[in-house]
């Protein structure tokens, strides 16, 4: 499981940074986007579907973010309510314009673990990050956004209910709704080798 | 027992216990139907797991440097727009009074310069009276506070004068950036 930031200078540093920048100081606040910057973008990356919308939202959500700081509640998690953000915001945007689409061609940089042989892993990754976005657009927008906080930050339900502004068993009933939907839609996709034979089988020949 | 319950445990995250597990694994023997969709499920799950979070392109902090620069000038012009707005306003409306005192209404242009000339003069000598009477309020005043408090009304003055140019450039202001 990942968390949004374990980099405990990050962790350390967070409470200096957010006081230089309720002090009106923007130098604190570009510390907040350098170490928030890559969990904000995944999470708009993985609601959005395509890299121009994704940058656009999470350069959004910082200015909003940073707009709204004197409303952030100090006794919250800043990465629960940054990404709060993120998903409204992106969720917004998804009810507006309807786009729900992915493209080969428009996929995001990804994380290239060091010593592994780049051309082979890359094909791989890509291929993973179109199957995962393949299953995510099956979603609802809510639900997307609740799996990609448990998914890939290990927020806990209560976490994502905060983010959301749902109820702790509204995020159970639509994560449980959501593995459903995404592994019917796996089936769907990849079915199994019996599925595929029994289906040739059972076609008729003339 | 209802299938839904079986449907739950299998795409449940939580450990089941030992009976659980037992009348699942009884249960997946006999339904295709479940033995699939555990199967899909935990293919979908280790996909979420293994996939790497994507990564803006290098830069992201500058580029966002740029859009609050951006940002902050937009509203620095909304409010100078504004600003600029107001005071037109105003001036408007204290020139609507003027332009009314000085219209010519005359039946000839030589009666309607005499009667503008008449209504110039008019305001002159009320501005005149409005003088006079603001000098000698001045000097009941200067007779009754010494000299020193006189100049201790003028600091105060500056003073205000003084918090008033400082709040207009806090207002105009933005926030710090670091360029």
């Amino acid at each position: 499981m990942r968390r949004v930031n374990d980099d405990p200078m990050v962790q350390n540093m967070e409470e200096t940074w957010l006081d230089q920048a309720l002090r009106g100081d923007a130098e604190g606040f570009l510390h907040i986007v350098d170490a928030y910057q890559r969990a904000v973008y995944n999470l708009c990356y993985r609601m959005l579907g395509n890299v121009e919308d994704a940058e656009d939202a999470a350069q959004e959500t910082f200015m909003r973010a940073y707009h709204n700081l004197k409303k952030y509640d100090r006794s919250r998690s800043f990465a629960t309510w940054l990404l709060s953000i993120a998903a409204h915001y992106c969720i917004d945007q998804i009810r507006k314009r309807r786009m729900q689409f992915v493209s080969l061609d428009d996929l995001p940089n990804i994380q290239i673990p060091d010593g592994t042989p780049a051309p082979e892993s890359l094909i791989s990754k890509r291929e993973e990050q179109i199957r995962v976005q393949a299953i995510l657009k099956t979603l609802s927008p809510l639900d997307r956004a609740a799996v990609v906080m448990y998914y890939w930050y290990d927020f806990s339900y209560e976490e994502i209910a905060q983010s959301l502004s749902l109820t702790v068993s509204a995020v159970k009933s639509r994560l449980h709704r959501a593995r459903r939907d995404m592994a019917e839609e796996w089936q769907h996709q990849y079915p199994s080798s019996g599925q595929v034979e029994r289906k040739g089988y059972e076609s008729p020949v003339f | 027992m209802n299938h839904r319950y079986f449907e739950e445990w299998l795409l449940a995250e939580e450990d089941l216990d030992a009976s659980q597990k037992s009348q699942l694994e009884q249960h997946v023997q006999t339904c295709e139907r479940c033995r699939e969709l555990r199967r899909s499920w935990q293919e979908v799950r280790l996909e979420l797991k293994v996939s790497e979070p994507a990564i803006p392109e290098a830069g992201f902090t500058e580029r966002w440097q740029r859009r609050l620069a951006q940002v902050q000038h937009k509203s620095q012009q909304r409010r100078a727009f504004w600003a600029f707005l107001l005071s037109s306003a105003g001036a408007v409306v204290f020139a609507i009074p003027l332009f009314l005192l000085f219209l010519p209404i005359g039946s000839s242009p030589i009666l309607s310069f005499w009667l503008a000339l008449y209504r110039f003069t008019a305001v002159v000598e009320f501005m005149d009276g409005v003088v006079t009477l603001c000098l000698t309020v001045l000097r009941a005043i200067g007779d009754l506070f010494p000299p020193t408090m006189g100049i201790a009304i003028g600091i105060a003055l500056i003073g205000i004068w003084m918090i008033w140019v400082a709040a207009m450039y806090r207002i105009n202001s933005v926030r710090r950036t670091n360029n």
